[in-house]
């Protein structure tokens, strides 16, 4: 908890907030209306029909669409694509016609991925973006895992763009947290530079941290943040990161993709991470001991791909043993070069060099040394196909 | 070779491997075992038995799926379609919508996956409108439903 926090109001805050959060209720739920909506609906199917779209109407309409001919269990195929493709689609899959509505409706799996960024904002609104994050998580049911993605890295700070408010945000990773325990994957990208300002409540980060204690089935963690550090602390992919480690989630074997965010070797997940993908942003002040100490912290890894450089350099020196690294692609550049020499590998590991953002090709096998245990397998260093710019220096 | 004969009665011989690219004709003709009389498919017509033969030969080396692939329905799949099946499958409507009932009835899962894949692709980004127009859905929603859906939406319309 932040310091000077009055206790008192934080508790007050968060049993209200938790109450808005955890009690998701579809509208319009109370018996009053429940009755009232089952009396409308059933004086309208006694009253005779006025509009113009009767429904003898439609049968004979659809008839000649070929959609209609598709069962209930192919619809359902097609409605499973439509989520995997473009997870918004669902939401206007549930106004098309009543088969759909019902199938979609009655199927809880089609809502299991839930998207926030500028495209589903610019289909469903930002105005109101809690209701229907919260409609989208309802319809969800209550068991599925789920696949959260909050994407406002190309938010716009425009009149006709769209940018939330640190507010917003916090609103949106609490609405989020309510589920925690049901996240599968977690996909948070942010540039701090694109937001708006708004009060921030701390009360909801606590709150957003008791929430994140129940994680037990997250497999999947991107975590992506500009280079632009807000003056004020705030809920950024790096302090979300923070929050993440105070917990050391109790699920083995998952994968974590970071770009930009600083790891500082005591604070490194202490699970059991089999895929890492680490990205350093020229900006950053993170150099490459900053990085080998923190890659010390996940010695079980089996694949790790680290990209990017940054200017920095760092006056202290550090190891990182790699008990069981089976494939390890790099960027070639100096900075990865001081990476990779500090870096032990007890184990046959395949080494390429990424080709992301190079240029001129060159088929080349390259082997490096670096210091060794005794009785240490030898590595070797890869370039099959990979792409160097001329007058880029390739690894010493 | 087996023989096939579709509703419209015409009758294809297509080599056996190809055949069994259908797990119907499969068990068939695990049920039956060898015989020279043909194969009835009392609902595939012959002009989307042909397309669909000619998606068979093509993918008739590709390994089996994985039976148990699907078995978590809310795992995200690979929405990829290959390079040759876009082309198999850019044909109007009609017959997209037939070739899915025939891979349906068929059980061939691969050939159903592309053409729901490239449905959804064609719901992608339209909105519910759209979508009607698209498929000559007729919005059968009654006044009531219209607004109840309405006013469940109305935070996402006021924008």
């Amino acid at each position: 908890m932040p310091n000077g926090m009055p206790s008192a109001t934080w508790k007050c805050n968060s049993e209200r907030y938790l109450n808005r959060f955890s009690q998701l209720r579809p509208f319009s739920s109370s018996p009053f209306s429940t009755v009232t909506s089952m009396l409308r609906k059933l004086v309208s199917a006694l009253k005779p029909r006025t509009s113009s779209n009767t429904l003898t109407d439609h049968t004979s309409q659809d008839r000649s669409s070929g959609i209609r001919k598709l069962d209930a269990d192919v619809l359902l195929h097609i409605f499973g694509f439509c989520r995997d493709i473009d997870p918004v689609s669902v939401w206007a899959i549930s106004r098309t016609s009543r088969q759909w509505r019902q199938l979609a409706l009655q199927h809880s799996t089609l809502w299991t991925h839930i998207v926030i960024d500028r495209s589903s904002v610019r289909l469903l609104g930002g105005f109101h973006l809690l209701r229907w994050l919260q409609e989208w998580i309802l319809r969800s049911g209550m068991v599925h895992v789920l696949d959260f993605k909050l994407d406002f890295m190309d938010a716009v700070r425009s009149k006709r763009g769209w940018a939330p408010t640190w507010t917003e945000i916090e609103d949106i990773l609490c609405t989020t947290g309510t589920r925690a325990h049901r996240w599968r994957s977690f996909t948070y990208t942010l540039d701090a530079a694109k937001i708006r300002p708004g009060p921030s409540d701390y009360w909801k980060w606590s709150l957003l941290s008791s929430f994140i204690r129940a994680v037990s089935r997250l497999q999947t963690l991107h975590l992506s943040s500009g280079c632009k550090v807000p003056a004020e602390r705030r809920l950024t992919p790096q302090v979300f990161y923070g929050m993440l480690n105070s917990i050391s989630p109790s699920s083995t074997g998952w994968s974590a993709s970071l770009f930009n965010i600083s790891l500082e070797p005591e604070q490194t997940w202490r699970g059991r991470v089999e895929q890492l993908c680490y990205n350093v942003a020229p900006m950053s002040s993170f150099g490459p001991h900053h990085l080998c100490a923190a890659l010390a912290s996940y010695p079980h890894t089996r694949t790790m791909q680290l990209r990017g450089w940054s200017v920095a350099r760092n006056a202290w020196t550090s190891w990182a043993v790699l008990y069981e690294l089976e494939e390890l692609t790099i960027e070639p550049n100096w900075f990865m070069t001081d990476v990779v020499s500090s870096v032990h590998i007890l184990s046959t590991c395949h080494t390429s060099l990424d080709s992301y953002s190079m240029q001129d090709t060159i088929a080349n096998t390259i082997e490096f040394q670096h210091t060794s245990f005794p009785g240490e397998p030898k590595s070797t260093l890869q370039s099959s196909s990979c792409s160097l710019p001329s007058d880029r220096p390739l690894l010493s | 070779m087996i023989n096939l004969t579709t509703s419209d009665n015409e009758t294809f011989t297509v080599d056996k491997k190809v055949a069994e690219k259908s797990v119907l004709i499969k068990n068939m003709l695990e049920d039956v075992g060898e015989s020279d009389q043909a194969i009835p498919l009392p609902n595939v017509t012959a002009s989307v038995l042909k397309k669909v033969l000619e998606w068979c030969e093509h993918h008739k080396d590709d390994p089996a799926p994985p039976e148990n692939e699907d078995k978590d329905d809310t795992r995200k799949r690979t929405t990829d379609i290959s390079e040759w099946d876009q082309k198999f499958i850019a044909v109007d409507q009609e017959m997209l919508f037939e070739i899915i009932l025939a891979a349906n009835y068929l059980d061939i899962k691969a050939l159903l996956d592309v053409g729901c894949k490239t449905v959804a692709n064609m719901i992608k980004g339209k909105t519910p409108e759209e979508i009607r127009k698209l498929f000559n859905i007729v919005n059968d929603f009654t006044p009531e439903e219209e607004a109840q859906i309405k006013k469940e939406n109305e935070w996402a319309e006021d924008r």
